[in-house]
């Protein structure tokens, strides 16, 4: 049966309060924070993030397929997951397909993967599902959504939890869309929603899977079913024959993560299950896909929901959030790129591909013909960069044009040799300095001619934490 | 081969330096090479071949070649060579027409070091080739403060400074720019001003910074044994070094240290070499160096031998590198006072050293000055150059 084999997680670090939203508007209330992508993430940077704990998380393990899922993915027009695959350094005989179009696009994925490896047309297919949805400035959705990701390695054996199970319906009402020809998600009258949409699908979806299944409704330990409305009534649960108190609680005062919501709620229910109880899980989307998790023998992932959860966060304020949204607007647009040029470079920009010199033994990064140290021209190793490290030296740079001046620039002594040198992110700027450790992160630096430029930056790590 | 003493400046101009409005990049080209030319008693048709300093054609409406000098001179046919060597295409050009010199290609050469930089949006000038230009990826958020800011940042942590050091640095300058008439800026600061302003990159702060400035400078050079023919004292070179170290590598490697520039120290041994120095602190009576960013100087001063590693700040708790103190420094103001229209900056310190040499510096001539030192530094820390001049009998 595919079971999980790995996984791992990624929230954004940055958090901004409901009552700010509240405030900017005239309105009193809200509750809470909710979780931002920040400026320089998108759904792409999120599932590297996941991913790479994902296949540190397996040890080594790599998939044969990348599945990316997401209502937020960064092109109309070229593969997300092919992205993930470069900033993963994953072969290029790695196959890669893109699920979206829907909130639901997740299970989606997830179906497929376990079919394919059922069918055994796939032996590990890493699936990852990451959101970052943007509601409108103002609207109700806006303090509701929050972002994050997850990324699978789905595979036959024995593993965190087996999947099985699914159960999918469509239904064609106008409960959340986004137009091709605008930014915005847009939302319907929230009670048409939740009384022709949540209580009817959702229920039917429930009882579904236990019918499809033949489970019993004493047999389901958990179930996970976030929407961007709340709690599900609990006339759902009963006519499924569930007990509503047995929900799944996700991450849900962090906001509802679009596609991703329902993996972060699996996420965190398999770092709190024991082994043999069983999770349903759905996930919903003009319809629904429910699907069964049965919690496995293995240990729940390091790189999971809790650590990321355990992470410091940062403050946002309401018109950083605000210029972020704007996605490095006021930056230059006239930036210099060449397509030529990010794809040969594409395995030591993405990839973090370096070579040691056979002689002496420099890193070199960038790759270059001959030693910057001892002049050898031939003789040298393929490496990877390692990814985490200490600050040597850095600077606030307030020149540089960016939604959340000043941009700090850090040169980073690499453990395992070398150096980098980047943009800080994430950090609180009183407390990096010299010495700080840190840790490689996939970021965004700026858009120019229409290209999103991926690469790296450095994000402080506590004391005695490896990072992925 | 040695250079020393074969080569001798007979002419020398600097124009006024500032946001030059209402000169072009011709008029202040023009302007150096007839007051060059004329300091030495000639006339543009005496001029054998001529070599032009100009780092960017992005930031000047002309600037790419040696046309750029021998249109608006109208010295066809005589050769004319652009120099471009980031920060020290002044200093470049002078070396190369030193080259030409000495080699007996030609008997009179003329060097003219221009750049102007304030007829462009500020997004389009130094601070865009390192933000819209350069590599889409690697390096970004960097800009030219930010790569000296870097090595502040170690100076600062590794000798348990803070920026106060630095401001002394722009307060001496500052004094001394106000003694000179071709200063971009002429007035007095205070440490306080320097700690409050803005800052840029920090711990830099804009005081700490040279500014954005229009100017052009020029000499005529000749073989010595000719230097009788013109009518000023003439100022010898003793010795000329230029050195590379890594460029665009630099940030990504273990071979930065961050607290100095090996180029220069590179260069200053070639030059120290040639000229028999050995203990520049004594030997050197004024100096004019790199002052890009006021922690610049101070690195400086270690990296041309003036102080130990990690001691050259001492220098400026004394006074002894202002006006009137062991080794002055900067007399002119330097890149903080004058500005910094980068093909005209290493002309101009050698304009400013003959100045001195020849005694007519006026309020800020050091007394007695017989050997002086300028120092240009590009990339950050790719290539230096270090001349050491004399006066001549």
């Amino acid at each position: 049966m595919p079971s999980v084999l790995a996984y791992g997680v990624y929230l954004p670090r940055h958090r901004l309060e409901r009552s700010e939203i509240a405030h900017a508007y005239g309105r009193k209330g809200g509750r809470g924070q909710r979780s931002v992508a920040a400026h320089d993430e998108d759904s792409v940077t999120m599932g590297a993030e996941a991913l790479i704990g994902c296949l540190a998380a397996a040890g080594g393990a790599r998939p044969d397929r990348v599945y990316f899922a997401s209502t937020t993915p960064p092109y109309f027009e070229k593969s997300a997951a092919t992205l993930l695959s470069a900033y993963c350094d994953l072969p290029a005989a790695t196959g890669a397909a893109d699920f979206g179009g829907s909130l639901r696009a997740g299970a989606t994925a997830l179906r497929a993967a376990c079919d394919a490896v059922a069918a055994g047309s796939a032996r590990v297919v890493a699936v990852v599902v990451s959101d970052a949805r943007r509601p409108e400035p103002g609207s109700d959705l806006e303090p509701r959504i929050g972002a994050g990701a997850m990324a699978m390695l789905i595979g036959e054996g024995t593993g965190v939890a087996e999947i099985s199970g699914f159960y999918e319906t469509q239904d064609n009402l106008y409960e959340s869309w986004r137009p091709a020809e605008s930014g915005w998600v847009q939302t319907g009258d929230p009670s048409l929603a939740r009384t022709q949409a949540l209580r009817p699908v959702l229920g039917d979806v429930l009882a579904g899977v236990l019918r499809t299944t033949g489970r019993q409704p004493s047999e389901i330990a958990g179930v996970a079913v976030p929407t961007q409305h709340g709690r599900l009534p609990a006339a759902a649960f009963r006519a499924a024959g569930l007990d509503e108190r047995a929900v799944a609680a996700e991450p849900e005062e962090l906001g509802y993560a679009g596609a991703a919501a329902p993996f972060l709620a699996v996420a965190g229910w398999l770092e709190r299950a024991s082994e043999g109880e069983t999770l349903l899980a759905v996930a919903y989307g003009d319809g629904a896909a429910g699907f069964l998790v049965r919690r496995g023998p293995a240990p729940a992932s390091p790189q999971g929901l809790g650590r990321e959860q355990a992470q410091a966060t940062r403050p946002l304020g309401y018109v950083q959030y605000l210029r972020g949204l704007g996605l490095l607007e006021g930056a230059p647009s006239e930036m210099f790129t060449s397509a030529a040029m990010l794809h040969r470079e594409e395995h030591q920009l993405l990839g973090l591909g370096a070579e040691r010199c056979g002689s002496c033994g420099a890193v070199q990064y960038p790759l270059r013909r001959i030693c910057w140290q001892c002049g050898a021209t031939e003789g040298f190793r393929a490496i990877r960069l390692g990814r985490t490290g200490e600050v040597l030296t850095l600077t606030r740079e307030h020149l540089y044009p960016s939604p959340e001046p000043p941009t700090t620039m850090a040169v980073i002594s690499l453990d395992g040799g070398g150096r980098f040198f980047c943009q800080l992110c994430d950090f609180d700027p009183q407390a990096v300095g010299i010495g700080a450790r840190v840790e490689l992160a996939p970021r965004l630096l700026h858009q120019a001619h229409g290209i999103r430029h991926y690469f790296w930056k450095a994000r402080p790590v506590k004391q005695g934490e490896a990072g992925a | 081969m040695s250079l020393r003493d074969r080569i001798a400046i007979v002419g020398a101009y600097a124009t006024r330096f500032g946001e030059r409005f209402e000169s072009s990049y011709n008029d202040l080209l023009v302007e150096a090479a007839l007051g060059a030319v004329g300091d030495a008693g000639l006339r543009l048709a005496d001029v054998d071949a001529a070599w032009l300093g100009t780092y960017s054609t992005v930031t000047t409406e002309t600037g790419e070649s040696g046309a750029s000098l021998a249109d608006p001179l109208g010295i066809y046919p005589k050769p004319v060579t652009r120099i471009e060597n980031q920060c020290v295409t002044g200093a470049d050009a002078f070396r190369n027409a030193v080259f030409a010199v000495a080699a007996g290609a030609c008997d009179v050469a003329l060097v003219v070091g221009v750049e102007k930089m304030r007829d462009v949006p500020p997004r389009d000038s130094m601070v865009a080739a390192a933000v819209q230009y350069r590599h889409p990826l690697l390096g970004k958020g960097l800009t030219s403060p930010g790569v000296f800011a870097l090595a502040a940042t170690r100076y600062l942590h590794r000798n348990g400074l803070d920026r106060s050091i630095l401001a002394k640095v722009a307060v001496k300058n500052h004094h001394h720019g106000r003694m000179n008439p071709r200063a971009h800026f002429r007035m007095e600061i205070t440490e306080e001003q320097v700690l409050a302003a803005p800052m840029v990159s920090e711990p830099l702060g804009l005081f700490d910074c040279t500014p954005t400035t229009d100017g052009a400078a020029a000499v005529v050079i000749t073989r010595r044994e000719l230097a009788g023919r013109y009518p000023r004292q003439p100022v010898l070179l003793r010795g000329l070094g230029l050195a590379s170290d890594m460029w665009r590598n630099r940030y990504f490697s273990e071979h930065t240290d961050y607290e100095g520039f090996a180029a220069t120290r590179a260069a200053a041994e070639i030059a120290y070499r040639e000229a028999g120095i050995r203990e520049p602190l004594e030997e050197i009576d004024v100096a004019e160096v790199h002052d890009c960013f006021t922690i610049t100087e101070i690195l400086n001063y270690e990296d041309l031998g003036f102080a130990p590693r990690g001691e050259g700040w001492r220098l400026l708790l004394d006074g002894q590198t202002a006006l009137g103190g062991r080794l002055p420094v900067n007399t002119s103001g330097g890149l903080k006072a004058c500005g910094h229209p980068i093909g005209a900056t290493g002309v101009r310190m050698i304009v400013d050293l003959v100045e001195q040499l020849r005694g007519e510096a006026g309020e800020r001539q050091v007394g007695g000055a017989k050997l002086g030192l300028f120092h240009s530094l590009g990339g950050p820390g790719a290539v230096a150059c270090v001349g050491i001049l004399s006066q001549g009998e």
